[in-house]
């Protein structure tokens, strides 16, 4: 989690400069405490670590997930350049026990897939939510990770973001030292 | 994710049984004598068949489980299947017509697989019969199919009894082995392991054949050479107060507690069906590419419950087959449809299917329309909306490795 953060903090020098720039009271209280990434987590046990910056949503499955498929031998992933609607079934994930369907757990275009995980599908075991990662979607509407439709807990297709577990990082962009504070960090039992 | 495909129709557990389990004690399901043990050992419990039964065990994952069975020994607790005693002057001719085995030509202490048919030949259970004399038989049956085949027994045993023959030479009495436990010692290191705890002499007692081993401690127990992994290995037979005391002794080094996850890739690999998956009532053995369990001497008279089905599945060829198949690219699970390649015309379904820990490829067994069984038959097989290419190869796939002498 610290390292997320380190990253998050570097990923971002150039953009909070920028918007350090803009002077009205409004867009400074945005700028203040602007969501930096948003880590969400679905009830079939899949994630989604939103970076506002790029509209770009990575695509997981839990730890807990994986400890429940056991050893992960197959991966199906989804074609890069797929338009996906939340809720759509874009691949699988497999051990020798089970097959386990993924779904799109926002609206978007699938930017890019692991292809590391066709050879090594036990990166999904090592790494769920690092190495492991299945695929980027480019988000349609951002409003489904971000917006306050996703806090209620909206159906989206099939999918329904859950509040609990929800890894935000705020992100004050008017000290030149990164000030972060973390909210909602006591996962939901079962997500982990 | 989630909506998870276990195999078999009968092994699935899911993300809410196993946390529901992980808490708290599921209710109305039964244990075996080992369920102690399997806790004590770091055991994941799942429901199984009424039973509460080891998925696996610690940490050690169902593909390391596997390679240990395939190239070492493992343990497995199969307590929960039903063990019955059929002793009686007319036994033969009494299991002789619940199926369509050759039991009177069966040796003293041999072992046959066989199916119990119903009146349509439809599979009702597949089974292990035990000759220990013409007036003795140790049978074990699924526990998934506990309530229907005790029940059948029971009905057909007191028709029996009240027959001639049984009036003319005497009864048939059946015993069930409530609470006694059955572990199974599979791998190429089980006789070596079993050898170190015994003064008989294993190499004598070949695939198919069973005996009463003292064992090391001074119990002596039913011992039957075979098993449902395709390895060499023992189901070993133990009164319920032996039972732990018997696999603690057992499941030393380099011998591995297994539990169900590895037992249905390995009976998979060896071509083996599991009930309720692979068969079902409405399965002839001939569509089950079990013709080989009809008795040589039996085919003519057909003098058996079921006879008649069989008999022209026999002569005509069944409706549909068994078979085996590779599939490419997806593992093709239960239910996943078989089509003939290019077009939609569907010939059967997968009845079971995993990518093989051993093989490193898709296998998968299912039903085909007769005519299109053939070995290298190639077919399409639907996964995830997807037609994936697969070919028709027989099974075992991976081949076995019992103890002939």
């Amino acid at each position: 989690m610290q390292s997320m953060l380190r990253r998050c903090a570097l990923a971002r020098p150039a953009a909070s400069l920028t918007r350090q720039s803009a002077p009205s009271l409004a867009s400074w209280r945005m700028q203040a405490i602007r969501t930096l990434v948003t880590k969400r987590y679905t009830e079939d046990h899949e994630f989604v670590e939103f970076d506002d910056e790029t509209n770009i949503g990575i695509v997981g499955i839990t730890h807990y997930a994986q400890n429940s498929l056991g050893d992960v031998v197959f991966v199906e992933l989804p074609t890069q350049g797929t338009e996906v609607g939340a809720g759509d079934q874009i691949g699988a994930v497999e051990s020798v026990k089970a097959a386990s369907d993924i779904f799109a757990p926002v609206s978007g275009t699938v930017d890019q897939v692991n292809e590391a995980l066709n050879d090594q599908p036990g990166l999904i075991n090592k790494s769920p939510d690092v190495k492991g990662w299945l695929c980027k979607i480019k988000l349609s509407d951002p409003t489904e990770v971000s917006g306050e439709a996703a806090d209620g807990g909206r159906v989206q297709g099939q999918v329904r973001l859950k509040r609990e577990g929800v890894h935000r990082y705020w992100f004050n962009t008017t000290s030149t030292t990164a000030f972060v504070l973390l909210l909602h960090t006591v996962p939901e039992q079962g997500i982990f | 994710m989630f909506s998870r495909r276990l195999i078999g129709s009968v092994l699935r557990p899911t993300y809410a049984q196993c946390r529901r389990m992980a808490t708290a004690p599921v209710g109305a399901l039964s244990r075996t004598g080992l369920y102690d043990f399997h806790i004590q050992n770091g055991a994941k419990m799942v429901e199984f068949a009424g039973y509460e039964m080891p998925l696996a065990y610690g940490d050690i994952g169902q593909v390391a489980s596997h390679h240990h069975v395939r190239n070492s020994a493992g343990l497995f607790d199969v307590g929960h299947m039903v063990q019955t005693n059929f002793r009686g002057p007319t036994a033969t001719a009494f299991l002789e017509w619940l199926t369509p085995s050759s039991l009177s030509t069966l040796g003293a202490y041999s072992s046959t697989l066989s199916v119990l048919l119903n009146e349509t030949g439809g599979i009702i259970d597949d089974t292990i019969i035990t000759k220990h004399s013409p007036g003795a038989y140790y049978v074990v049956t699924n526990a998934g199919r506990r309530t229907e085949d005790l029940a059948w027994f029971n009905a057909r045993l007191t028709e029996w009894n009240e027959g001639p023959l049984a009036k003319e030479k005497g009864p048939v009495e059946m015993e069930i082995l409530e609470g006694w436990g059955l572990v199974a010692l599979q791998g190429p290191k089980a006789a070596s392991t079993l050898q170190n705890l015994t003064s008989f002499d294993l190499r004598g007692l070949k695939f198919g054949r069973s005996a009463y081993v003292p064992l090391d401690g001074g119990s002596t127990l039913h011992v039957a050479r075979g098993g449902y992994t395709g390895e060499d290995g023992f189901e070993i037979s133990i009164p319920p107060q032996q039972t732990e005391e018997v696999a603690t002794m057992l499941a030393k080094d380099p011998v591995m507690l297994v539990g169900l996850g590895a037992r249905d890739s390995l009976r998979l690999e060896a071509g083996m069906c599991l009930y309720g998956s692979d068969l079902d009532e409405s399965i002839s053995p001939i569509e089950g590419a079990l013709a080989w369990v009809i008795g040589k001497d039996r085919r003519e008279k057909l003098d058996f419950i079921g006879g008649e089905t069989v008999g022209k599945h026999l002569k005509q060829g069944p409706p549909r087959r068994r078979v085996g198949m590779i599939v490419d690219g997806a593992p093709a699970r239960h239910g996943a449809k078989i089509f003939l390649p290019g077009t939609d015309e569907l010939l059967g379904e997968v009845t079971s299917g995993i990518p093989s820990p051993t093989l490193g490829k898709n296998i998968a067994m299912g039903y085909v329309k007769n005519g299109n069984h053939k070995k290298g038959t190639a077919v399409e097989v639907e996964v995830r909306d997807k037609r994936r290419t697969a070919t028709l190869t027989p099974m075992p796939f991976v081949p076995t490795n019992y103890w002939r002498g």
